[in-house]
Formats: C-alpha cells, sequence, structure tokens
C-alpha cells in the first residue's frame, strides 16, 4: 500500500507536467490555434497507397502554412476503412482530427447504403479535394475484344470489383447495363491493384480505375488503352477515348446515373466532422487552397498521379456533393438495383 | 464423474458456437453466411465430441496415441492464488489505463509492482523513470503516436 | 542503407510498430530526397525487420512482427531452457542467410517471374492456402482433437468482419470494433505474450528455469553452427518463403508458419518441436527474410507489391518516375539489382549488429519475474495501443489474454490457432474469387490439382506411418 501512495505521487509530479503541456487555456484564434498544436489526418486505409500518397504530401506541406504547427498522418486509426470514417466523424470537434479518404469512400458509401456506414453526406464538412480523376473502362490484353460493340456480342464475360457501393464495382456493372453485356462484376477483390493484375492474367476481360492509375498499368503491359471514360467529358489523359455519352446513346435515367460518377469522383479529399467550429474550417479550407498552389508541391503531384489532375477548393466541393441532394433517392436506389443484376452472387 | 477446467472451457466453445450459428444464418447472403455457418457448425460437433471423450475413461476410446502424447496443457509455473493476483495486477492496470492515460498507468503499474515485489527504492525509481522516458519519447514524440490520456484527463478538458 | 538498417532493427524489435510503420515516417523524406539516399534506406529498413523482430519473439514471446509469429513456438521455449544465446544466434543467422540466399534465388528468377506471377491464378492462390491450412494437422502437438479444434477456431476468427465480396458484416453482433475483422496485433499478443508473462508473475523466478545463466557467447556461437548444421532445413524453408514472397498479397505469416510446418513434417524428431527445438527457430526465420526478396522481386518485376510494405516502397519509385513492371527490369536492371543487392548487404550488416549485441539481450533470460513482467506488460500494451490508436485494441488484447491463458493452460494449440487465423480469410477470398472466374473448372487448373495432392499425402502421412510401425511393431514382436 505504501508503495502504491508513493509510487502514485512520484508519477503524478513527474508526468502531470507532460500530460497537462497540451491544456488549453483562454480562447485562441484559429492561427494561435493551429501554430501550437498537432493536427492528426487519419488515412483509413494502409500507408503506400494513391490516397495515402496525396494524403501524406499534404500532411508534409503544412508547416509551410502553419508555423509552429504540424500534422501527423494516422493510418487506419479506427480499425481502417469505414470504421475509421465513423471513428472521425464520431470523434472530436475541436478541428485537431482531420479525414483524408478516397471520396466515393466518404461519399459513396452512404449514398448507396453501404453496410455499417454512420454518418451522413451532409455532417462532412469538406476541406478540399487533393486530386481528383475520373475512372476509365480498360480490357485485358489477354482479351481478344477492342471495342465496345465487339463486346456486345461476347458471352460470359468477367469484371473485377471491390466490395459493394463502390465506383469501382458499380462502374463495370453500370456499363453491362448500359450495354445489356453477359457479364458479371466479381466482387471481393482488395484493391484495384490486385484487380488489375487479375485482368493481366486473363482471369478477368476488363475492370475501371482511375485515369492516372491505368496510365501506369498501361505502361506495365498489365491492360489494354480504355474503351471508354466513365463521365461527360473526355479525360486529358486520354484525349482519343470517348466519354460515355459519346459512345452511348443514354436515356435521362442513365444520364442521372452517370452524374453519380461525376458528383463521386475519384481522388482524395480531406474534410472534418459536422460540429467543427466555422473559423477553424475556414482557416483550414484556406490552409488548403495555400498548400495546392505551392509550387514544389504540384510537382510530387504531377510526378506521382500525372498530370491532368486538379485539386478542389472545399468550397467548390460543397457544391458539388450538394447536387446529389437534388437527386431523388429512388434514383440511386434504381440504379443500384440495375447493377445488382450483374454482380456475383446476387445474380 | 469429474468435471475437469476442460469439460467447462469445452461447453463454452459450444455455446460460443451455437450463439455464432444462429448469427450466422441471421445473415442475408449465401456467400456470405456459408463460411462462418461451417466453421461454427464444425467446432461445436469437435468440442461435443471432445466433451464426450472426456467422460469416458481412457481405454474406452479406442484411440491410440503416440508414446508421449498428452492432450494435458502445460505444466502451470505457479498456484492458482498467484494467477489471480498476477490477473488482478494486469486488469488494474487496464484501469489504470482508461483513467489514467497510458502515461501515468504505465508509471505507476511499474512503481507499485517492483516495489511490492521487493524491488529496491533506487531500481524501482529508475527503471519507472526510463519505461517513461521510453513510452513519451519513443511513441508520443518520435513516432507520434499521440498517447490515450485517460477518462480523467478527457474529463477535465486536456 | 546503414541507416536503414538501423533503423529496421529498431522497428523490428518494437512490437507493433512493424516495417509498415517505419517507412510510413520515412515518407515525407522520401518526397525531398535523392533516389540514391531514400532507396537504399527504404529496401534496407524491410529487408531487417524481421531479423530485429526476432529478438523480442525469442526472449520475450512477444512478437516483433507478426510474421514472427511462428518463431514463438520454440523460440521462446529455448529461452524457458537456458538457451537464449542459442536460439538468437540461430534465429539471427538463419534470418541474414535467408535474406541473403533469396536474392540469388531473385537473380535467377528474373526472367522468368513475370510469367510465374502471370500463370497463379484466385483459384491456384485458395489451394495454396488451403495446402498452409492442412498444416495445422501438422502442428498439432498432443490431442489432435484440440488442434483441430484450434485450427478451425482460427479460422472461425478470420472471417469476423466485413466480407469484401458481399459488404455484409459477419459475427461482429453489431460492434464497430469488429467491422475490419479481429485485429492481428492484440490477438498475438493476448496469444503468446500475456499467458506467458502472467505465467512468470504466478510462478515468479526468471523466464529461463534451469536457474544457471549460460553463457552468452558460447551459447550464441552455437546457434550459429547450428543453422551451418541444418543448411538443407535452412535452404528450403527460404526457398519455400522466397516462393510465397513472389505471391502477392499472401504475406510472411503465411511464409512462416508454412516453413515450420514443413519442417516438422519433415523432421526426424518431430516431437521435439513445440518443446524448444532449434530447428524450429531456423525455419521461420528463413523463411521470413526469404520472403522479402520474392516480395520485392514481384513488386519491380510486375508493378504489383509483393507484401503489405512493398506498397510504399512502390509508391516511392513511381514517385521517383520509375515505373515498376516488365519494363523495369530491361530498362532499369541496373537500379534494380542494386536494390536487390541492399537487401544482401543489409541483411548481412543486420545480423552481424544483432548477433554482437546477443549474448547481451540473451541476458533478459534470467532477469526476474518481477522486472519483467511490469516492464514487458508496458511495452506490449504501449505497442498495442500504437497499432491502431485505439483502446478497445488493449482491452482485446486482455480478453485474448485470457483465453491464451485457457488454452494454453488445457492443452490447446496456440500456434495452429494463430495459422487459421492468418490464413482463413485470404483462403475464402481466394476461393470466392476462384469459384467466380473459373467456375467448376477450377479443379482442372494444374496447381490446383498438385495442391490437392499435396493435402492427401499430408493427411495420409501419418496415420499410414503409425500404420506401418504398429506392423512392424506386431512383426518384431512375433517373431
Amino acid at each position: 500500500m505504501r508503495a502504491f501512495i508513493a509510487g502514485f505521487i512520484v508519477v503524478m509530479l513527474c508526468a502531470v507536467p507532460i500530460a497537462s503541456s497540451g491544456a488549453p487555456k483562454e480562447a485562441l484564434t484559429p492561427v494561435e490555434f493551429y501554430s501550437a498544436k498537432q493536427v492528426e489526418m487519419i488515412v483509413p486505409y494502409s500507408a503506400g497507397g494513391p490516397v495515402d500518397f496525396g494524403a501524406r504530401l499534404f500532411a508534409t506541406h503544412w508547416p509551410a502554412y502553419v508555423k509552429g504547427g504540424s500534422m501527423v498522418v494516422a493510418n487506419t486509426k479506427g480499425g481502417g476503412g469505414t470504421a475509421s470514417l465513423n471513428f472521425i466523424m464520431k470523434g472530436p470537434t475541436d478541428g485537431l482530427t482531420v479525414g483524408g479518404t478516397s471520396h466515393p469512400g466518404a461519399v459513396g458509401y452512404p449514398l448507396y447504403k453501404a453496410a455499417g456506414v454512420r454518418w451522413k453526406i451532409k455532417d462532412i464538412q469538406w476541406i478540399g479535394m487533393v486530386y481528383r480523376d475520373v475512372l476509365v473502362f480498360s480490357l485485358s490484353p489477354k482479351s481478344p475484344y477492342n471495342s465496345l460493340e465487339e463486346l456486345k456480342k461476347a458471352k460470359g464475360l468477367k469484371f473485377g470489383g471491390l466490395s459493394p457501393g463502390g465506383n469501382i464495382s458499380l462502374g463495370p456493372g453500370f456499363i453491362s447495363a448500359l450495354m445489356g453485356l453477359d457479364a458479371t462484376v466479381i466482387l471481393g477483390y482488395k484493391g484495384t491493384t490486385e484487380i488489375a493484375l487479375a485482368v493481366a492474367k486473363g482471369e478477368l476481360d476488363g475492370y475501371v480505375e482511375d485515369a492516372a492509375g491505368v496510365i501506369k498499368r498501361i505502361q506495365q503491359g498489365m491492360v489494354k488503352p480504355p474503351l471508354v471514360v466513365l463521365s461527360k467529358k473526355r479525360s486529358p489523359h486520354f484525349p482519343n477515348t470517348p466519354a460515355l455519352p459519346e459512345a452511348i446513346k443514354l436515356t435521362p435515367e442513365q444520364q442521372t446515373w452517370l452524374s453519380f460518377f461525376q458528383y463521386v469522383p475519384q481522388g482524395t479529399s480531406i474534410f472534418v466532422r459536422d460540429g467543427v467550429p466555422a473559423d477553424k474550417v475556414k482557416f483550414l479550407q484556406d490552409a488548403f487552397d495555400h498548400i495546392v498552389a505551392i509550387p514544389v508541391f504540384q510537382k510530387q503531384m504531377e510526378a506521382y498521379y500525372g498530370s491532368g489532375s486538379e485539386p478542389i477548393s472545399g468550397k467548390e466541393l460543397a457544391a458539388e456533393v450538394a447536387q446529389l441532394a437534388s437527386i431523388p433517392e429512388s434514383a440511386v436506389d434504381n440504379f443500384t438495383a440495375t447493377t445488382d443484376k450483374y454482380m456475383f452472387g446476387k445474380k | 464423474m469429474k468435471i475437469r477446467a476442460d469439460t467447462y472451457f469445452l461447453m463454452a466453445i459450444m455455446a460460443a458456437m451455437l450463439v455464432a450459428i444462429w448469427d450466422s444464418l441471421r445473415t442475408e447472403q449465401v456467400y456470405a453466411k456459408l463460411v462462418p455457418l461451417m466453421l461454427s457448425s464444425v467446432i461445436f460437433v469437435l468440442a461435443a465430441v471432445a466433451l464426450v471423450r472426456s467422460f469416458l475413461p481412457k481405454s474406452r476410446t479406442g484411440i491410440e496415441t503416440e508414446q508421449g502424447d498428452t492432450d494435458e496443457g502445460e505444466e502451470a509455473r505457479g498456484t492458482p492464488r498467484g494467477y489471480v493476483i498476477a490477473g488482478l495486477w494486469t486488469v488494474g492496470f487496464f484501469l489504470g489505463i482508461y483513467l489514467l492515460g497510458l502515461v501515468l498507468a504505465i508509471g505507476l503499474f511499474v512503481f507499485t509492482y517492483m516495489k511490492s515485489h521487493g524491488t529496491g527504492w533506487l531500481v524501482s525509481a529508475v527503471l519507472t523513470v526510463f519505461t517513461l522516458g521510453f513510452a513519451y519519447g519513443m511513441f508520443e514524440l518520435a513516432l507520434r503516436v499521440g498517447l490515450y490520456q485517460g477518462v480523467l484527463f478527457i474529463w477535465l478538458g486536456y | 542503407m546503414s541507416l536503414g538498417v538501423i533503423t529496421g532493427l529498431i522497428v523490428g524489435i518494437l512490437p507493433g510498430i512493424g516495417p509498415i510503420q517505419g517507412l510510413a515516417l520515412f515518407l515525407p523524406f522520401a518526397f525531398v530526397l535523392p533516389a540514391n539516399y531514400a532507396l537504399p534506406f527504404m529496401i534496407a529498413l524491410e529487408a531487417v525487420s524481421t531479423t530485429g523482430g526476432a529478438i523480442t519473439t525469442v526472449l520475450l514471446n512477444v512478437p516483433g512482427d507478426s510474421v514472427n509469429a511462428a518463431t514463438l513456438m520454440d523460440g521462446f521455449p529455448m529461452t524457458q531452457k537456458g538457451e537464449a544465446g542459442r536460439a538468437l544466434g540461430a534465429a539471427l543467422t538463419s534470418s541474414g542467410a535467408g535474406g541473403i540466399i533469396s536474392v540469388f534465388m531473385a537473380l535467377a528468377l528474373v526472367p522468368v517471374i513475370v510469367t510465374i506471377v502471370l500463370a497463379i491464378q484466385s483459384a491456384d492462390l485458395a489451394f495454396i492456402l488451403l495446402v498452409g491450412i492442412t498444416f495445422i494437422a501438422v502442428l498439432s502437438k498432443g490431442s489432435m482433437l484440440k488442434g483441430l479444434i484450434s485450427g478451425a477456431l482460427g479460422l472461425l476468427f478470420s472471417v469476423v468482419g466485413l466480407q469484401s465480396m458481399t459488404g455484409l458484416p459477419r459475427l461482429t453482433f453489431g460492434s464497430d470494433y469488429l467491422f475490419n475483422g479481429i485485429p492481428l496485433l492484440p490477438l498475438a499478443v493476448g496469444l503468446f505474450a500475456i499467458p506467458e508473462m502472467i505465467s512468470l508473475a504466478a510462478g515468479g523466478g526468471t523466464i529461463a528455469r534451469t536457474g544457471e545463466v549460460i553463457k552468452g557467447v558460447e551459447n550464441v556461437v552455437e546457434g550459429v553452427k547450428d543453422v551451418f548444421r541444418h543448411w538443407a532445413l535452412w535452404l528450403q524453408s527460404s526457398v519455400i518463403g522466397f516462393i510465397i514472397g513472389i505471391l502477392p498479397a499472401i504475406g510472411g505469416g503465411a511464409a512462416t508458419f508454412t516453413a515450420y510446418a514443413q519442417a516438422k513434417a519433415t523432421s526426424k524428431n518431430p516431437e521435439k518441436f513445440g518443446t524448444g527445438c532449434v530447428e524450429g527457430v531456423i525455419a521461420p526465420q528463413s523463411a521470413c527474410n526469404a520472403e522479402i526478396g520474392g516480395a520485392l522481386l514481384t513488386t519491380l518485376a510486375v508493378g504489383v507489391p509483393g507484401n503489405a510494405s512493398q506498397a510504399i516502397t512502390l509508391g516511392a519509385l513511381i514517385m521517383l518516375g520509375l515505373v515498376p513492371g516488365p519494363t523495369m527490369l530491361s530498362e532499369h536492371l541496373d537500379l534494380s539489382l542494386t536494390l536487390l543487392l541492399i537487401i544482401v548487404v543489409g541483411n548481412l550488416i543486420g545480423a552481424a549488429l544483432c548477433l554482437f549485441a546477443a549474448p547481451y539481450f540473451a541476458r533478459v533470460a534470467f532477469v526476474p519475474g518481477r522486472i519483467l513482467f511490469p516492464l514487458v506488460m508496458a511495452v506490449a500494451f504501449l505497442s498495442v495501443f500504437a497499432y491502431q490508436g485505439m483502446l478497445e485494441d488493449v482491452l482485446a488484447t486482455l480478453a485474448f489474454g485470457v483465453i491464451g491463458l485457457v488454452t494454453k493452460n488445457l492443452g490447446y494449440n496456440r500456434p495452429a490457432l494463430f495459422l487459421g487465423y492468418i490464413l482463413g480469410g485470404l483462403f475464402e477470398q481466394y476461393l470466392i474469387l476462384g469459384i467466380g472466374t473459373s467456375g467448376p473448372r477450377l479443379f482442372l487448373r494444374p496447381i490446383v490439382l498438385t495442391c490437392i495432392l499435396i493435402i492427401v499425402a499430408v493427411l495420409t502421412s501419418g496415420p499410414l506411418k503409425r500404420m506401418f510401425q504398429r506392423r512392424s511393431r506386431k512383426g518384431s514382436d512375433q517373431a
């Protein structure tokens, strides 16, 4: 007992100063607040992927704007994936926890009602999108088909996807539905790299991925150049590849479905949860605008993602995401019901 | 019929597997429920067989074992009381982490455990400071993990 | 590169902080450093992290990295027998040697690696993993029934969480914590480290039960010699580790356990495995470093990360303007060979540094439990918290610690449970992908058929051996 009391006193004497070093004092301005604090950016995925890269690059340049402050990246804190996003969205509202995530993950999962999602799209306060890209549809080099028309005559096509509710899984289902293909989307791959490898092996006939990623796959000999861009406009990465409306005549309902890919584009977005004070959100947004304009940052982004991917400010992103609210829920339900017909295990 | 610890453990496994089977049956899609259902059923059956075997005399099982084969566990190092005390220290450590945070709980646990088990004041204090320094320096400063502060400090607004 | 070696050893020793975390911390520097500084650092860090991880694994039963978990089975029992120095000597030497030989295997496979990787499909991976799962039967010492229960429980643990194909949660009971499944580090620490430390605290004394302090240097040298005495085992295990390394997404855990199980299956004294047998240390440690050479070859040649930490290296290569893939080996052969050579040099330096310090590390086995118990528990809980930044992980470690203690004392097979956990989820994923992409034709694939034959051989070899032994005993009795 004496040991316990003595230990408690000794430890409290030593450790309380450490523990209280971050104690808040009187109210600070956002500049003062962030200059004295460490911001934690939670990335729901393992280190090394494209989302992690963009988030890390942003975090590296944070001190360029916030003198004295720092930002660290914590991968899979909260459990990873949807669990990490839940963790951010029910975490503290002091503005020191920021999410750096795949945009389709943050927006698409609640939109398509993926399991385990505990946040709503409107709860997210957007800081910005580090890079943005469109999806393109490519075939295996072992595939005998070279055009969308040839695919219509094919039997037993197999495309790859991740888990249900993401663009990578919905994209092939969408194309199959538009063209009435005899196709199945095999879900369950862990990442686009795995899918691309399966495509290269001939295990799958095709898949969708963001354009910047597909450029590398083509260089690696894993896929053929894409047949179509899942967007209303062409991609600067593939100026000769038609956009979907150019290749296929879309009904008004199908055009609405295509707009899901526009309002939920590929890319890494940075956000905070609802409840973070407006002045801190504004500070973070200003920091974002400043950092993405740094020439070194832009050069490093281009080295990794290629040219043609541009960041988007928090305000623009919020306006874009708000467009989703104007689309009736029935349109989303019809979209998922139509694409579900092509998903392996749901057919 | 002697009921051993193993018997209770097997019954606990069987109960847990019944719960797992029930939860698996509630899962919507075939591809989602198939593997958990199969595995929990197999474990239930294996545990039931092991339970029945444990009640039968060894000569009745008809199963030969290799020389030296035994299904007894490793010889326990200490007495049951020793295990209970060690377990209580561990649980107490966890509660300390929950209430006071990692740094304080580590300091308290290391110092009080060593001291109450006969280690000298100096050695206990030095090793406590060393451990605290390692925890804070390596994890908080170098790796920037952000150690858990404890419910008490969170409540106080730190 | 030397800095990478030292950093790799440190992150390897710290439980819960593995090469992924080490590399991730380094990434901001990789953004600004020239390639000839950044890449050697990263490759060297990864190459030796499992070497460092062997130290805590052998001495404290706390896996430095998850891939070191297989070394627990015989490494810690050796320490308990007072042979910590010998175990360290064997572990560190076989790690270094495994890493070095893997580079030569990689060089030999450069012309054909792309063909090999592209030939193996999801169905093949499923059955390769099933071979690994079958080794659960081999790992069982004592009661086969308890071994099977343990292995099956591990398989069940592996399917907890969100299924990637359907997006549906299984056996989570509404818990957000279990959404991504049972996390690896809390399971490993809880199952293996906590029971040993509690046993140590309950019984007192030191980890080494001999009571006699065995001279460290001689012991370490003995362990080094053991690797050369068992050169065939070391080579066999390195080949297994390397082959599994070139298969993307399988991971080092499968490599080490498979190597261990294969070593036991082919040993003249299989009953000694699990009791503190040096072969049980040599096999997994050779495999875990050999796996890295295979993984790097796949990363460079195919452009797909061979394991999770290679994903970071891949990102760094892309940022430096290099696109790993088939053209990498032809257009940048000199760089590719340099990166592979770094593994050789890194392993040499890493093993040498650790062997030099091993006699001092080995003394941990003779530190009184009243000092070791609180220190190890503190580091274990710290590491577990650092894993995902969640207090729930610490609680889970406690819960698994209870399970580990109960299963240890009742004779259940914890390594079999852990092997089931490591391989089960991957097996289900690839089986479903294989069924989806190949359909019933998957059973006609040559690799699948070969795996089925191996499985039948593994499962029947034990009973057949016993049957022949009984017959020959009857024959000699009658004579």
